[in-house]
């Protein structure tokens, strides 16, 4: 197949792509490579707290008596909604939630302890909103979102040989080469999986603005008819009893919509006289995120909002979150998600890498952007031992670890030096978070997926073990 | 299940059929592989679909796919242990600041790429999106969805044309026409 693209508008798009790519640099990375770990966050969540029981059998009965402990123990009212996470199978844990407080609830139906992951947290709270206040920070990730189309449309133009070169992978002692080809073909066969990674994350921060747009032109610069159309509108109900039924609305469902798996319970205007039950119920062969059911108070049911059966498009928006975090299907997938995403952090590594290598110098930029790349791993693994040993807040301690990271990088003049020095740090901190983590939870430890996933920083750490061992013996050290 | 693991070796053989065709000398062979391995892709795509449906179907196909092609390309790499010099490149300190007249220049494009690219792509997905006839619901989600990629392309042509101010005039008077369209229709 022959494509021809003119060396000069190849030039410029390699131009753009570099301005571009340069610009983002730091923030695409830290997305990326949060964005990949937060993939696992319902099992990071479940290693976090492994003495909390994993349990799949609940009863209605038992959500309902959380549910009432919960309102008793918020003096009986709620300023927000009340949201009860039921048990799924990627998350078998009830969890409820009101008013910024989260209990995790026992199989018997006590609250048992308020949930805690402040790992979890930092991981993906910097995926979403870089740490930032939500509103900005979610607006500044969107943006990256439209960033990475960007790139996407000018790596494509610029890649000349994107046919010629589809299968090579050249390894070896020039490591330049070895990125570069890395670069392109992760990027290439990637293409739609990087694609719609863009395009579902633009839409998290940024959607509002558009529909803004969209409500002046089609609904009269009505924005509730707008959110009706794709939302639903919402239901009015008077006189309804301050504890809702859910045990009686959780049974109905069942009888409703049999084969779909209910995930949500919301109280909308929770403890009011308008307060009525959302239950939103995923239907596992849709992409949706899951189909709202309503009740009143009382258990009754009323209608459902119709994501399910809805308006392609409608489907569409619903399916951004699932299409975005590879939540749907087997685990497997989770793993693949993950994959992917960490294949997106290597091609924004490697793209930085081969830029710095073509200034032919090497300044405090090259020490800084190595001080980046690993420190950033480094501070979440540092941060995330400090919070099992001494309960310390994670994010202060992330940014005060990554600061830390480099300023010592920028101390350092020789450049292998910091990276071959940041790689063993890694690797002997690697080690020693899943040591801690069995140490500080015995023997709440031994069960699976918290074995798995300390196992998996073993596996992790020597594979970082194996890379630095690869470039000494390439003689970076000589 | 069965017919997963059929869509999943399909598309592997696809993908080995790529790459033959990609390896071959003989343009002829290469045409007939490559037209064989898009005949397994869509055999693949229409198991995956078949087993679970459009949606999810989709996205197993792709994802089994970049991940085969991946896994391929690194089965298949090529070894280059030439007695490579490693080249250090000499420490320099301190930094080379560009001038005030560069930075200024270089935020002025950010500002561009940021906001004017942003609102010129929303206001012109909201009219090309509503001229379609379809509901109102299907348009917005097509908007919501491809107004990113009409923001990237903007991004691209302002980074990428050799003159500032046409792409930047360009892009600001689409923006100006679609508001118009917009607001005063």
């Amino acid at each position: 197949m022959k494509i021809s693209i003119s060396p000069n508008a190849n030039k410029n798009a390699l131009k753009s792509h570099a301005w571009v790519g340069l610009a983002v640099s730091v923030l695409m990375y830290w997305v990326c490579f949060s964005g990949a770990l937060s993939v696992f966050s319902q099992e990071l969540l479940r290693w976090e707290q492994p003495h909390v029981a994993d349990n799949l059998d609940y009863s209605p009965a038992t959500i309902q008596a959380a549910y009432e402990q919960f309102l008793t123990m918020q003096g009986g009212s709620a300023e927000g909604d009340i949201v009860v996470r039921l048990p799924t199978q990627d998350l078998p844990r009830a969890r409820i939630s009101a008013d910024g407080e989260v209990w995790n609830i026992a199989p018997d139906g006590s609250l048992s302890e308020p949930s805690s992951t402040p790992i979890t947290d930092l991981i993906v709270d910097l995926h979403v909103a870089l740490h930032l206040p939500e509103d900005t920070g979610m607006m500044i990730v969107s943006m990256l979102g439209a960033m990475l189309s960007a790139l996407i449309i000018s790596g494509i133009i610029a890649h000349r040989r994107i046919f010629k070169d589809a299968f090579r992978l050249r390894t070896g002692n020039n490591e330049q080469l070895t990125q570069g080809d890395l670069h392109n073909r992760m990027s290439v066969w990637g293409l739609p999986f990087h694609l719609m990674i863009a395009l579902t994350g633009v839409y998290f921060g940024l959607a509002s603005f558009l529909t803004s747009f969209y409500a002046d032109a089609l609904y009269a610069g009505n924005k509730m008819d707008l959110f009706a159309d794709i939302y639903g509108s919402s239901i009015q109900v008077e006189a309804q009893p301050q504890i809702a039924n859910i045990a009686g609305a959780l049974t109905e469902l069942d009888r409703i919509a049999p084969n779909t798996q209910p995930i949500f319970v919301t109280l909308e205007n929770a403890t009011r006289d308008s307060q009525y039950i959302l239950l939103s119920s995923q239907h596992m062969d849709k992409l949706i995120y899951a189909e709202q059911y309503r009740f009143d108070s009382h258990g009754n049911y009323i209608n459902k909002v119709g994501y399910s059966d809805g308006k392609a498009g409608q489907q569409a928006i619903f399916s951004v979150y699932r299409i975005h975090f590879g939540h749907f299907g087997p685990e497997a997938m989770k793993i693949f998600f993950g994959l992917m995403g960490f294949a997106l952090t290597i091609i924004s590594v490697t793209g930085i890498n081969l830029w710095l290598a073509k200034r032919q110098k090497q300044d405090i930029l090259n020490q800084l952007w190595v001080g980046i790349v690993w420190g950033t791993p480094i501070a979440m693994v540092i941060a995330a031992i400090a919070s099992l040993l001494f309960g310390l807040a994670t994010k202060p301690v992330f940014w005060v670890i990554l600061t830390a990271v480099l300023v010592g990088a920028l101390r350092q003049q020789v450049l292998v030096k910091t990276h071959l020095g940041l790689l063993k740090m890694l690797t002997i901190l690697l080690v020693i978070l899943p040591v801690t983590h069995a140490v500080v939870h015995y023997p709440d430890v031994m069960v699976l997926n918290s074995l798995v996933i300390d196992v998996a920083f073993v596996v992790f750490a020597a594979c970082v073990w194996r890379y630095r061992d690869s470039r000494i013996r390439k003689g970076w050290l000589s | 299940m069965m017919l997963s693991l059929a869509a999943f070796a399909g598309s592997a053989f696809a993908v080995g059929m790529f790459y033959t065709a990609w390896r071959t000398q003989q343009p002829a062979t290469g045409q007939i592989m490559k037209g064989l391995a898009v005949v397994l892709m869509l055999v693949s795509l229409w198991l995956w679909s078949y087993e679970h449906g459009p949606e999810l179907g989709t996205c197993y196909a792709v994802v089994a796919f970049s991940l085969q092609a991946w896994s391929w390309i690194y089965v298949a790499r090529q070894r280059i242990d030439k007695n490579i010099k490693r080249v250090v490149l000499p420490f320099e300190s301190g930094m080379q600041w560009p001038g005030v007249n560069n930075i200024t220049l270089r935020l002025l494009k950010a500002a561009a790429v940021i906001f004017l690219c942003a609102v010129s792509a929303m206001l012109l997905t909201v009219v090309w999106t509503t001229a379609l006839p379809m509901n109102k619901v299907n348009q917005i989600a097509l908007g919501i969805y491809t107004m990113p990629v009409l923001w990237g392309a903007f991004v691209y042509w302002l980074c990428a044309d050799n003159t500032d101010w046409r792409p930047v005039l360009s892009v600001s008077l689409i923006g100006v026409l679609s508001y118009l369209l917009i607001y005063s229709v």
